[in-house]
Order: C-alpha cells, then structure tokens, then sequence
C-alpha cells in the first residue's frame, strides 16, 4: 500500500509544489538554481519514457503477430519499418544513408498525402453539413464565406475588402472567443492538477 | 427543375473529388499567378527580420512535421534567407523528431529544389555561408518545457553535440552564447502542440522574456491572434498566404542580370492558386448544397400538402 500509493502520492505532492513555487522563484534563488537543473532530470525522465513507449510498441506489436491477430500484416510493416529505420539510423547515422533516404522519399511523401487528403474531406463534409438552418447557422456560414475569401490571393483579387474583414474576424471576433476557451481551459487545468498534487484525484495510480 | 435539385442534393461524394482533384491539376498545369499583395502581418514580421544585428544569434526552431512542411517550409525559407542576409548567427533546433531532417532539407534542398544556401550563395556572390559559423543544426531534444528551462542554465549541457554528434563548443557560432537569455530573438515554426504555442510562449518569452515570433499552419492560426493582441507574440506567419507574402517582399538583385527579382518562387505563387481555387469550390458546392437546401424546405412542403 505504501509503495503503491502513498510513496508515489508524496513524491507527486513534492514536485508539484516545487515545480509550482521553482516557476515564480526570481532568477539567481536557490529555488530557482534548484528547478533548472529539476528540468535536466524531467528530461532525462522524458527520454527513458520514450524508450519506454517504444519497448510497449514492439512488444504489443509482435504479440498480436504471435497470436494471429486479424491485424497482424499491419503489425508486422509497423515493426519492420520502425526496425529498419532505427537500425540503418543507430548502424549509418540519422542525417546520411537509408535513413535519410526513407524520410526522405517514403516518410515524407506520405505525410504530406495524407495532409493533403484534408482538402478533399473538408469539401465533402462542407457539403454535405454546411447548411444556413438558423440565424447562427446564416451567420457562420457568412462570416466562413469571408474568411475563405480574406485567405487566399483570389479573395482579395475580388474585391479587396475581404483581405481586411477577414483579419478583423480573425483577430477581433475570433480572438474574444478563443481567448475565452483558452482561459477557461487553463483554469480547468490549474484545477485539475490541483487535486492531482494534493492527492484528491488519484486515477494515475491506477485505481478507481 | 426537381431532377436538379434532386441530383445535386445526392451527389456522390466521389464527385467531389474528382472535381477538386481536377481543379488542382488543372491549376498546377495552367497556373493564373493571382496577384499577392503584402500584408500588415507579413510586413511586420519582415520588420522583425530586419530589426536582427549582424552577429546576433537567433533560434529558428522547425517544430513541424512533414505534413506540415508546404505551409511551413515557405515561411523557414523566407526567415532563413533574411537572416542570413542580417549576417545573424543562426541555431536551427527541433522539438519535433523530423524538424532537422526538415531543416536539412530546407537549407541544402532535395530534388529539384536548390535550397536556400545555394540560392543565397547566388544571390549574394561576395558571401560563403559556413555551417558552425553562420549557422548550425542543434538537432531534435525530447522535454518540451524542461529543454527550455535547461537551456537558460546552460545551452551546451543540453546541446553538448549537434545534429551529426560534433561537440558544439568546437564552433566558433557558440561565442557568447550561454544561456537562453543570450539569443536575441526565437523564431519558432510550429505544426501542433509541442512548439511555440506550449513552449516557446510560456517558457521562453514569459519566463525568461526572450521575444518570441513565428509561423503556424492556417488550421491552427485562430489560437495564436490573442497573443499577438497581448504583445507576448511579436509577430506571425498565420498560415500559407502570410508565407507567400513574405517571400514576395524579399527582394534582391540578380548578380548576373542586375534585374530586382523576389524569393517567390513560380512553385509556391502556384500553391497559391490551388489554395484559391479549392477554396472557391469548396464555397460553390456550400452554396449548391444551400440552394438545396432551400428549395426542399419551399417545394417540398408544398408537394407534402
């Protein structure tokens, strides 16, 4: 119990006050000395956490292969290609060799596709859900048609008021929004790891 | 008239992308080159550029992706150039895996791109650009906030080699270079979270008050206008268009033919009229599917009763 819980409870209480106090300490405090090199040893947490990750991946991966998953071809081009890039990357350096060919030429192009692919969902779903049903609705659909227009070099072409109402949306309109969302957002947060530091919410242990 | 309207209302979603693939290819084949005009952000963000000292050292960070790299990439070539026209003492680094790969790619080119170096080397024939002296590859560092943090105690404990595992102090670029609080500016290209919206904002403006600006993708713009109301970011790139802009009022001569040219290449003002035109089509079919919309909600009432 006390490894499981209360160990891990005091440690979580620790450095979340630390981090916390160590953020506000004035430059050149022993606090804040303290809390700097604190950030050197998140870091190194940081990187055994995504050796961590990559271990957990191998390992579901080949299980599921293992027990003749239905998804076991995918599994498998997953481990090959994580294998054969870290390999030639340890074996002939990360910016030269197959390494840099396979980002180059295969992880590349592929990202970018499937960025691209947005372009034709995007229509689809505006085509098929974009409908000026209500006032709000007239409204959306309004101010979306003006920032679509105040984005691209055609809009402007049109006419060039679209350029400067579009802005004014963007960062009047929008950003009244936006900044409400976002403080509200980390009020929600400072309030959750709250309970986490003081030990009300204890889900990351694992238990109910 | 019903038929019509039946037909557009059910029109397969396969349609739609045939016709915007269409309209793309089209558009890369016979580009218009609609005009660019440079805007009030662009502007700004060149006034940053050129606020930059010779010898100042800079961070210009590539946290993006690939996919992120058409939006993004316009915007590291502009600043990159720029600063390297300012002499600045540039430090390329990564909180994304791929942005060295990317910034690699940037500088030096891939395919039939020349890269920046070359195009500066041109551009510029007195003037030979020195990787450790005017620029380096700090490479990809796992942490977020903590790498920040670390650095203002000490740049070369975090960095002790760059991306191709020299030691970073065998550089001459590292002179005077300490601490975070010793780089004049952070120009942070970010492609989600784990950039400058949750790392470079908090940490690097806020705690230490280095002044912060950069580019994101036009996706997530809408997030980053409140911080430049606030004054805590200096200045951005909110998006392709703002890219284009900005290559476009980076002029220089021609050595060869003494002709003012400017870094928009035909490539990306041609992006620039796909952009243009997928957003028109994306609009025509919202007004189809509205006028649709709106004769059922007329007529077929009427035919209900």
């Amino acid at each position: 119990m006390f490894l499981r819980k209360t160990l891990p409870m005091m440690l979580c209480f620790c450095c979340g006050v630390f981090a916390m106090f160590g953020f506000f300490a004035a430059e050149g405090t022993k606090l804040n000395i303290y809390y700097e090199n604190f950030a050197k040893w998140l870091m190194i947490i940081a990187t055994f956490a995504m050796l961590l990750g990559i271990g957990n991946l191998l390992r579901v991966n080949t299980l599921k292969i293992l027990k003749n998953h239905p998804d076991k071809i995918y599994c498998a081009m997953l481990l090959a290609g994580a294998l054969i890039t870290a390999g030639f990357g340890i074996l002939q350096g990360i910016d030269k060799g197959v390494c840099m060919y396979i980002f180059n030429y295969i992880l590349t192009p592929l990202q970018k596709t499937m960025f691209s692919l947005l372009a034709f969902f995007v229509a689809s779903a505006a085509f098929r859900a974009f409908r000026a049903k209500s006032f709000e609705s007239t409204v959306l659909l309004i101010t979306a048609f003006i920032v679509m227009l105040g984005r691209v070099p055609i809009g402007t072409s049109i006419w060039p008021g679209f350029a400067s109402i579009s802005e004014w949306i963007l960062s009047t309109v929008n950003m009244a929004g936006s900044r409400a969302i976002t403080l509200g957002a980390a009020v929600g947060a400072t309030a959750a790891a709250l309970k986490i530091i003081l030990g009300i919410e204890t889900k990351y242990l694992g238990g109910e | 008239m019903e038929i019509i309207f039946k037909f557009l209302k059910n029109i397969d979603r396969r349609i739609i992308f045939l016709i915007i693939a269409i309209a793309v290819i089209v558009t890369l084949k016979a580009p218009m080159y609609l005009p660019l005009s440079v805007s009030k952000n662009a502007n700004g963000f060149l006034g940053l550029l050129d606020a930059v000292q010779e010898g100042d050292p800079v961070i210009v960070s590539f946290d993006y992706a690939a996919s992120g790299e058409p939006e993004l990439k316009p915007m590291a070539q502009a600043i990159l150039y720029r600063l390297f026209e300012r002499k600045a003492r540039v430090f390329m680094m990564a909180f994304w895996d791929q942005g060295p790969g990317l910034a690699d790619n940037t500088l030096n080119g891939k395919g039939q791109d020349e890269g920046i170096i070359k195009k500066f080397e041109r551009n510029n024939p007195g003037r030979k650009l020195e990787y450790g002296k005017d620029y380096i590859n700090l490479g990809y560092k796992v942490g977020a906030s903590n790498v920040i943090i670390a650095m203002n105690k000490s740049v070369m404990d975090i960095f002790s080699k760059d991306n191709t595992g020299k030691p970073i102090e065998e550089f001459p670029i590292m002179k005077g270079v300490e601490k975070l609080k010793d780089f004049k500016r952070v120009f942070a290209l970010t492609g989600g979270n784990n950039g400058l919206l949750d790392i470079w904002l908090p940490f690097a403006r806020q705690q230490y008050q280095v002044p912060v600006c950069g580019g994101c993708t036009s996706v997530s713009a809408p997030q980053f206008y409140q911080y430049m109301q606030s004054k805590q970011l200096d200045g951005l790139l909110d998006g392709f268009k703002t890219a284009a802009e900005l290559l476009k009022a980076i002029e220089y001569t021609d050595p060869a033919t003494g002709k003012k040219g400017d870094l928009l290449s035909k490539d990306i003002h041609r992006i620039a009229d796909v952009q243009s035109v997928v957003h028109i089509i994306i609009i025509i079919f919202i007004l189809i599917a509205n006028a649709t919309y709106f004769y059922e909600k007329k007529y077929g009432r009427a035919n209900n009763q």
